[in-house]
């Protein structure tokens, strides 16, 4: 059996991977210890597991070192790297949303955008046919309208809490959000009987 | 500012030695194999219109050319893609040729990649071109050539995914929704982005027969046998299941060369460059997780250029190819012997030596440094394996020992 070597984010998803994984009968007990380890083996089924940030984890993905990765719908919407989603995970669920002080409700011509994530911004606000100015933020963009940097932001809202502290509330829906299984375009032809297995019992985890 | 008189712009590189000579080895095995199958060598400018490339199926590489403006103000665009070019050859140049037209090139191609992602923006194709035979046996001569020339290379491990683009065609033809719809059903089906596709397929109005073939077609890949085994178990039409004979005896026929272990189906590959118009094909190693080759039928494009001759072709991404190599360790450059010859101020027999050295297959330099410690380090650092002189009668001597010059 050839070994799969599957890149997974780090944080937030990382515990919702774990679960799923041993939900789908794949020992984890390496990934849960306590070190600062970013590559584990999972001898069960000859699987590496290499620990990422977010935002690269589709790169790795797409330039074939690893063969498959977990990764939000969020970051592949923004990178739009060529490699196949294959599986909602259902877990990490959040939207894309616009958010800003009340009263920007009534709309104006041009607005000033603050998000992590420009190109999911661009493309959105293009394809509304409406003009906007993109300042990249690199964290805490809810301060932007508050400050007055930006009119509105756009950022993914999991409860909505966050924004509602900052006396902002979501304007506009853009999409849903939630962790996906990617796969290597070749990965997937060569090591088709290895992935498949995975695939198969990854998706009656999500089903269960 | 200073920075950029000695940086290099994004996605374009030098190559140094070794390189350039693996290069050019790579290059000419596969002209070589090229050639020994009949086909002759063109070359097209790296300059062309913009136009040429501004059809609408070709805005995939419309957006992402590099522009430059004539004097005349026109737009100029440094060339994406090899095969527009050789159309556009062939249809103002080489109409009255007698077909099967085989033509091939190796050429630099220029593309605007998003930067920093690692790629390229200047890489080097090598491909082939047939033109004229539109029974399924231009294809598989084609494949065969990619074949051919991969174990040429000595590669390993790799593989040649077959598709049908008429295959999804005629699922799509028959099916009551708007072509609008249809798009995103071959996009999601190129990407493979089956939590799309699916939830898309489920939302459309029509018949669970179909459902469920768009749901499989993406997973229906691999080995040749099993693969058509599970799509004539599939409800087919007939454009469907003339579309799977193709390529029943297209697998058939590269049995016969005996090279039935390189090839796969991928009844899911998918292109959206319209020009594609029949059977499709990609080429892959374990090693490298890039498509080293990609080709097929491309009928349509020529249609484009007011011609009704049948066309297939491909090519490979020589420095995907290259890099595939290299992790399989299997580039070598061939070692020579180095020959240091020291000049001898009452010897007149140096040109006729070198000449000789050189006719042997070895590489004769002449030295040129005065100076004794320079003349060590360099002979230390270049490896050079033998150094000799040449005396006054001709005679040529190992010098073994440099103190005694």
């Amino acid at each position: 059996m050839q070994k799969v070597k599957i890149a997974v984010t780090k944080g937030r998803l990382l515990k919702h991977t774990i679960e799923l994984l041993e939900r789908a009968g794949i020992d984890c007990r390496p990934l849960k210890e306590d070190n600062r380890k970013l590559v584990f083996l999972l001898p069960d089924y000859n699987i590496e597991i290499i620990l990422l940030k977010a935002a690269d984890v589709p790169t790795y993905v797409e330039h074939g070192v690893v063969d498959m990765g977990i990764a939000g719908k969020d970051v592949l919407l923004e990178q739009e790297k060529q490699l196949y989603e294959v599986v909602d995970l259902k877990f990490g669920k959040c939207r894309f949303a616009v958010a800003g002080i009340p009263s920007m409700k009534d709309g104006k011509k041009h607005l000033v955008v603050a998000t992590k994530y420009p190109n999911v911004a661009k493309r959105y606000f293009a394809q509304k046919g409406q003009s906007v100015e993109i300042i990249k933020q690199e964290g805490s963009v809810e301060l932007a309208p508050l400050m007055g940097l930006s009119d509105v932001i756009v950022d993914i809202v999991e409860t909505g809490k966050t924004l509602k502290e900052n006396g902002l509330v979501v304007l506009e829906e853009i999409a849903d959000i939630s962790a996906r299984l990617i796969l290597n375009e070749v990965s997937y032809k060569t090591k088709k009987k290895e992935i498949t297995a995975i695939i198969d019992l990854i998706e009656k985890a999500v089903g269960s | 500012m200073k920075l950029r008189k000695v940086l290099l712009p994004e996605g374009v590189q030098d190559l140094l030695i070794d390189d350039c000579i693996y290069r050019r080895q790579i290059e000419d095995k596969f002209m070589e194999n090229f050639k020994q199958s009949g086909y002759m060598e063109v070359s097209s400018p790296a300059l062309e219109y913009y136009d040429l490339f501004s059809r609408d199926y070709l805005a995939n590489n419309g957006d992402n050319t590099f522009k430059l403006i004539d004097t005349d103000g026109k737009i100029l665009v440094l060339r994406p893609d090899c095969t527009v070019p050789i159309v556009r050859i062939l249809s103002t140049k080489m109409k009255d040729f007698v077909f099967p037209l085989r033509l091939c090139y190796v050429q630099d191609v220029f593309r605007i990649d998003e930067e920093q992602a690692g790629k390229k923006r200047e890489f080097r194709q090598a491909g082939v071109e047939l033109f004229g035979i539109d029974s399924y046996k231009a294809d598989v001569e084609v494949i065969i050539i990619a074949i051919e020339s991969l174990k040429h290379l000595g590669l390993e491990n790799f593989q040649i995914d077959i598709g049908q683009t008429k295959l999804l065609r005629g699922i799509l033809e028959t099916m009551g929704v708007e072509e609008e719809i249809k798009q995103l059903i071959v996009q999601n089906m190129e990407d493979k982005n089956l939590v799309a596709l699916n939830n898309l397929i489920e939302q459309l109005s029509i018949e669970e027969d179909i459902k469920s073939t768009l749901k499989q077609l993406p997973k229906l890949f691999g080995d040749p046998e099993e693969v058509l085994g599970e799509i004539n178990s599939l409800p087919l039409t007939p454009s469907m299941k003339e579309a799977v004979e193709e390529l029943e005896m297209i697998c058939k026929k590269v049995e016969e060369y005996g090279l039935r272990e390189y090839i796969k189906l991928d009844l899911g590959m998918i292109t959206t460059l319209k020009y594609y118009s029949g059977v499709i094909f990609k080429g892959f190693t374990k090693d490298l997780g890039k498509v080293l080759l990609s080709g097929g039928r491309y009928d349509e494009l020529l249609r484009d250029f007011d011609m009704d001759i049948p066309a297939t072709g491909f090519a490979f991404s020589v420095n995907k190819v290259t890099k595939a190599l290299k992790i399989q360790r299997n580039l070598e450059v061939q070692d020579k012997k180095h020959i240091l010859l020291l000049e001898d101020e009452n010897s007149g027999a140096t040109s006729d030596v070198l000449n000789a050295l050189r006719q042997k297959g070895y590489i004769a330099e002449v030295n040129l440094l005065e100076n004794k410690k320079d003349l060590k380090e360099y002979i230390k650092r270049r490896k050079i394996d033998e150094i000799i002189k040449v005396d006054e009668n001709a005679n040529i001597n190992t010098v073994g020992d440099l103190e005694g010059i």
